[in-house]
């Protein structure tokens, strides 16, 4: 199944925006709506062109949409930012139209009206239910306006929502608008000590791709367990360091003593990688099978060996 | 006849669960099931409203199950729901001819669809008709109950 999130704090972008929609596109989402009308973040001006020609690449690879409101389209269907003086026009692969946002919106005013306004009213003395008064308020009805827009492009999600992020501090170790599967895989990364997913070519995130959806499916079963609570205890980062026991403890058990030490590099990744060309299975008969048993069991940490793989040893990746 | 609760399939139910994670995330709500005594919805209400304010780890007992008349594919997904359903009961106001629980339902059906847009419809019918079913919430009898049992 396909899933599109909107980036809804995307007005400026830089690397760290980059890093984070690789991110996602490597381990949870298939693509990432961002604004049209964006920005290069001051602190990147420097590599404005190269952050552009980022965005393009991975638009056209097709993990990047553009989006906009219809008043910002002109007839090319194309929006501009109207801080440069529209001198930048990029394309609107989705477009949020005027009346069904109203609808939508009207629609959130009505819940709006029933949700306490105890900031406000409540009487001296009374204990608010409210942790950080009109702040909470007013961050809620940014959080839930920032749904109603992802809803409208048709999105299955947020990847982050800008309103959350001045709504509250969060107890949690995610960062405040981030979603859980974003803060599991952030944490993952962090354990591995990858760094910034920004120095993979569109090639390697193309062949990270090929190994996202075993470890999409073990991200999902890991959702599954936050079904019994949330707290310290169960939490992303700890969600996390289960799945980095797991992938260590595979990684120590299979990757290569269980093949041989006949079997080559690029070999390990067929086999692994569940192809098993015929060539191999040739050559290594019953053996390749056995691998192939393997393989299943290893399938969904495939992306994270790759990752290592092409981040350690940019050589060998490329 | 009695009629079997209404089923949610387990697309549906990751949906629900992913929303009640990042809600759990977003809102900075900590919980937790466990093996407590069945606690009726107001009294699970009151004790959720009571966690919010102390910023403390929120206790659902495993027990919940019983008072949600649905049925869901993965079973454990009725403990998200019942937060995003306790935090719903928890932000909506008091209005005068109306009860909180009704708006509570509305509104969490309404908070379903733009945080979830995939969710079948049917089955959120089935999720609106099940809310429907609940026994009212008379929060502001909870709160005096509350206000009585500090003093």
């Amino acid at each position: 199944m396909q899933r599109s999130l909107t980036m809804l704090d995307s007005g400026l972008v830089g690397h760290r925006t980059i890093d984070r929609l690789l991110q996602a596109v490597i381990f949870f989402a298939d693509s990432i709506a961002i604004r049209s009308s964006y920005e290069v973040a001051a602190v990147d001006r420097a590599d404005a062109r190269l952050i552009e020609r980022r965005i393009d690449e991975l638009r056209e690879q097709g993990f990047v949409k553009l989006w906009a409101h219809e008043y910002e389209v002109d007839d090319a269907g194309r929006a501009g930012n109207p801080t440069d003086g529209d001198a930048v026009r990029r394309p609107a692969d989705l477009v949020v139209p005027a009346s069904t946002l109203g609808v939508s919106l009207g629609e959130m005013d009505e819940v709006m009206r029933s949700i306490r306004e105890s900031a406000y009213g409540r009487e001296p003395g009374e204990r608010s239910p409210l942790r950080q008064g009109t702040a909470e308020i007013v961050g809620l009805r940014n959080h839930l306006a920032s749904l109603v827009i992802s809803a409208e492009l048709n999105q299955d999600g947020m990847l982050t929502n800008p309103a959350v992020r001045t709504a509250l501090t969060s107890t949690f170790r995610a960062r405040p608008g981030e979603g859980f599967q974003a803060a599991v895989v952030r944490e993952v990364i962090g354990q591995l000590q990858l760094g910034s997913l920004v120095n993979l070519t569109a090639e390697q995130v193309e062949t990270c791709r090929r190994f996202s959806a075993d470890f999409r499916t073990l991200l999902d079963q890991s959702v599954v367990a936050v079904a019994r609570g949330l707290d310290p205890v169960i939490s992303p980062e700890n969600t996390a360091r289960e799945l980095m026991t797991r992938y260590r403890a595979i990684s120590t058990e299979y990757a290569l003593p269980r093949l041989g030490p006949q079997v080559g590099g690029e070999i390990v990744w067929d086999v692994l990688g569940a192809t098993l060309p015929p060539s191999i299975v040739l050559k290594y008969g019953v053996k390749a099978f056995t691998w192939r048993k393997i393989a299943k069991e290893v399938r969904p940490y495939l992306l994270l060996m790759h990752l290592e793989r092409a981040l350690r040893q940019p050589e060998v990746g490329r | 006849m009695r009629l079997l609760p209404a089923e949610i399939g387990a697309t549906s139910c990751r949906l629900i669960i992913q929303a009640g994670a990042d809600l759990s995330i977003e809102r900075s709500l900590r919980w937790q099931v466990q093996a407590t005594e069945p606690v009726p919805l107001p009294e699970l209400f009151r004790r959720f409203d009571a966690s919010v304010v102390a910023d403390e780890t929120f206790s659902l007992p495993e027990s919940t199950k019983a008072l949600i008349p649905l049925r869901f594919a993965i079973p454990d997904t009725v403990y998200p729901f019942t937060i995003l359903y306790l935090w719903m009961v928890s932000n909506v106001d008091q209005r005068p001819g109306v009860t909180r629980s009704d708006d509570a339902a509305n509104a969490l059906v309404w908070y379903l669809r733009v945080a979830a847009p995939h969710l079948d419809s049917t089955e959120v019918r089935r999720i609106h008709r099940a809310l429907d079913r609940l026994p009212t919430i008379d929060v502001g009898k909870v709160s005096e109950a509350d206000e009585g049992s500090d003093t």
